[in-house]
């Protein structure tokens, strides 16, 4: 299989869903000429015209507004946002009109738009632009939220979200556009709701999603060779909807489990995903108390050094890892 | 006012103390003077006698602890008398402690309801297997009991309590008898049975002693760092045997030994560089001759010194050493009774050793190894007769003393023996 980036991917699944429909189409800032900011779209107004590929005002308000509009009157937008950050402002259209047009016109409206949008920390963007903002939107039914964490999942799981009539918000990684994968040619479908056991584990279980995953990978391999410890990773993939049986199966198995992310800690999925958990029978199973980490309740900082320690770090991990199964 | 007992500080070197046994329980009278509780240095085991009188309050410290030196163990005082503040605070940030360190200890979770601290997975285990969690030791760093805990819980032996005592008073482990009771359960029968057939089977781990250890790093230390030679000569002592005969009763009759240690002292005296310790600078000659006397212990082996010996008398030497070997064999002896020692002799001849390497106990620098007595034909002005002969091996070091030198030193030693006369003076 051949590799690609994540960027690359993700423009490929684009791509591929812009050429078999008509009606699907991108609209952002910059995505056109020059190739959005991140460089996603590169090259696809030279394929698929202006039309198509459509630049906007710097209105993210506008942005998700013409989104949703264009869903319900039939077409399949792509809406970027350049930074998830400023989905705050594009919130309003998203909470009030595209999550709620299906439910409130019992059915008769439906709203197939993609909202992209990369989120996360670590390329010194500071505390406007390095956000994990996944959990607000979780709290919003109608809304699904996916996030990619490697360059298949995140052509596999685009290709769904845009077949998807309903609205998704698909956070992209800053800091994995450049990651390599093998990625699947031509049609390859991740569905949504579905979570992936990205390693499989007797004495721990790790949930973990986004770009804390490969950190997480690494920590896990570690504690293989360096404590003998067993630990399972499972990505949800998609928050909403949620792959409860998975998470609640694996937990039952290992008995343990950490959740890992780069959002704060407070308010964050972790403590959803500790809960479902807890609530189930999965319960009776659990030899440690459920731990969470999360980033620390704090502005993302623009000093470089601060920036890398207030999101879960490898070590940090590996203790907790270690606390988990020994403690 | 509660009084507090503390660890003591008995020798320069002391950091910490074991607590072997408290002699009394919490609630009870004590009086001053009484002994209260052993306790084992890196050095000896000794009895630490209650400065005050009144109740024992409360023991801080039990048995098995080690704890440092001038540390509150314990608390004398009235009946119901409030504890100092410190006393509850020093037990509770132990009890945490040890929590967090230890992984058998129940302390921070527990609460007054006795409520057990487990997790939902030990909790259900336990239920399923039909195990209390009151009879699962908790190995949770917060004293938690764990899936792993109930499942050692239940690995662990099923025994009837008399198989058990049977089991502990014969040092059996249980684990290694198959038990033949209802669900395998270990009968006495079993533990009879399986000591007959021969503990030997396996090999037990006998802990080192605070003693042990000690002779351990210090026979290695000693032996790594002296280059040592022995020698090995034999003294007649036929006439000093029938001189010591003559001691009308065995209470007064002094000791084939006390003669050595007083021909020891005497040959020290003469020649001083072997009451010596071995520098990098020079040989630091001893001002006092303090000869140490090895005594064997079960545990191991101590050296109680009596100090001065050149200027003692024999009945002196010999009421000393006796009185010395007694305390030794007791356990009883003061830190000031077995250090300062200059020179040190081992006697092994009880046992009919007749030549064997003594290790030099440092910074000495030689000791002189005592062999049995033994009959001997030897030819006298054409005539066969009897003598009898006793072995000397003197190990010495090799960097301050030299074989001619240790060859005369040895002689004298012989020489002293052979003729005791000479040791008047």
């Amino acid at each position: 299989m051949r590799e690609l980036t994540y960027a690359q991917a993700i423009r490929e699944a684009m791509c591929h869903e812009m050429r078999r429909d008509e009606n699907v189409f991108l609209m952002g800032e910059d995505v056109g000429v020059y190739g959005g900011a991140f460089g996603v779209s590169v090259g696809m107004i030279e394929e698929f015209g202006p039309e198509r590929v459509r630049d906007t005002p710097i209105s993210e308000a506008v942005i998700a507004g013409a989104a949703a509009g264009a869903a319900v009157t039939g077409m399949r937008p792509i809406a970027e946002i350049m930074f998830s950050d400023f989905i705050t402002i594009s919130m309003d259209q998203l909470v009030n009109q595209a999550a709620k047009i299906r439910y409130m016109f019992g059915g008769k409206a439906k709203v197939p738009m993609v909202l992209r949008a990369p989120a996360g920390s670590g390329t010194g963007a500071a505390a406007q632009h390095s956000q994990s903002p996944e959990a607000w939107y979780c709290n919003v039914p109608g809304l699904k939220v996916v996030i990619p964490s490697t360059p298949a999942d995140a052509k596999g799981l685009l290709i769904s979200a845009i077949r998807d009539d309903n609205p998704v918000l698909f956070l992209e990684q800053k800091l994995l556009y450049r990651t390599k994968g093998d990625v699947p040619e031509g049609e390859y479908t991740v569905p949504l709701g579905k979570a992936a056991v990205h390693r499989e584990g007797s004495d721990a279980t790790v949930i973990t999603y986004g770009r804390m995953l490969p950190m997480c990978m690494q920590a896990a391999e570690q504690l293989e060779k360096e404590e003998g410890i067993s630990v399972e990773i499972v990505d949800p993939r998609t928050l909403v909807p949620l792959d409860k049986e998975t998470v609640i199966n694996s937990a039952k198995k290992t008995g343990r489990v950490l959740i890992v992310h780069e959002a704060c800690q407070t308010g964050g999925f972790g403590g959803e995903l500790a809960a479902v958990i807890a609530d189930s029978d999965a319960f009776f199973y659990l030899d440690a108390p459920i731990m969470r980490y999360g980033g620390m309740d704090v502005p993302i900082p623009y000093c470089p050094e601060l920036e890398r320690n207030v999101v879960p770090v490898l070590e940090n991990t590996k203790k907790k890892i270690i606390q988990l199964v020994r403690g | 006012m509660a009084h507090k007992v503390i660890m003591p500080k008995s020798g320069m070197a002391m950091e910490t103390g074991k607590i072997i046994r408290w002699l009394k329980n919490e609630g009870d009278r004590v009086e001053a003077g009484e002994p209260l509780l052993e306790i084992e240095t890196d050095k000896v085991s000794m009895e630490i006698e209650a400065v005050d009188s009144g109740v024992l309050l409360k023991i801080l410290a039990h048995e098995g602890d080690d704890v440092p030196v001038t540390r509150a163990i314990a608390y004398i005082g009235e009946p119901g008398e409030e504890l100092p503040e410190e006393a509850v605070k020093e037990e509770t940030s132990k009890e945490i402690k040890a929590a967090v360190t230890s992984a058998t200890n129940i302390g921070a979770l527990k609460t007054s309801d006795e409520r057990v601290p487990a997790t939902p997975a030990a909790k259900r285990i336990a239920k399923e297997k039909g195990i209390s969690l009151k009879d699962i030791t908790p190995g949770g760093s917060r004293g938690q009991i764990k899936a792993s805990d109930v499942a050692a819980a239940r690995a662990a032996v099923k025994a009837t309590p008399l198989a058990k005592a049977v089991a502990e008073s014969s040092g059996l482990d249980l684990s290694a008898v198959s038990g033949s009771g209802f669900a395998g359960k270990i009968l006495k029968e079993d533990v009879l049975a399986a000591k007959a057939a021969g503990e030997s089977a396996q090999d037990t781990l006998i802990a080192h002693s605070a003693m042990r250890k000690v002779i351990a790093k210090r026979m290695f230390q000693s032996h790594a760092e002296i280059p040592a030679v022995t020698q090995n000569c034999v003294a007649d002592v036929t006439e000093l045997m029938a001189l010591r005969n003559r001691f009308k009763t065995a209470d007064t009759r002094p000791s084939i030994n006390d003669f050595i240690i007083l021909a020891v002292a005497k040959t020290l005296k003469e020649q001083p560089r072997f009451n010596a310790s071995y520098t990098e600078e020079g040989m630091l000659i001893k001002k006092h001759i303090n000869i140490g006397i090895a005594v064997a212990l079960p545990e191991g082996l101590i050296v109680p010194v009596i100090n001065d010996a050149d200027k003692l008398t024999l009945r002196q030497i010999s009421e000393k050493s006796k009185e010395l070997a007694e305390k030794a064999r007791e356990g009883r002896l003061a830190p000031g009774e077995y250090s300062g020692g200059t020179f040190t002799i081992s006697n092994l001849g009880m046992f009919g050793v007749t030549s064997f390497t003594p290790i030099i106990n440092q910074p000495e620098v030689a000791i002189l190894g005592v062999c049995a007595i033994e009959q001997k034909l030897e030819m006298d002005a054409g005539q066969i007769v009897r003598r009898m002969k006793m072995g000397l091996s003197l190990t010495y070091d090799h960097r301050c003393i030299d074989g001619a030198q240790a060859a005369i030193f040895s002689n004298r030693i012989a020489e002293f023996l052979e003729n005791p006369l000479l040791m008047i003076d």
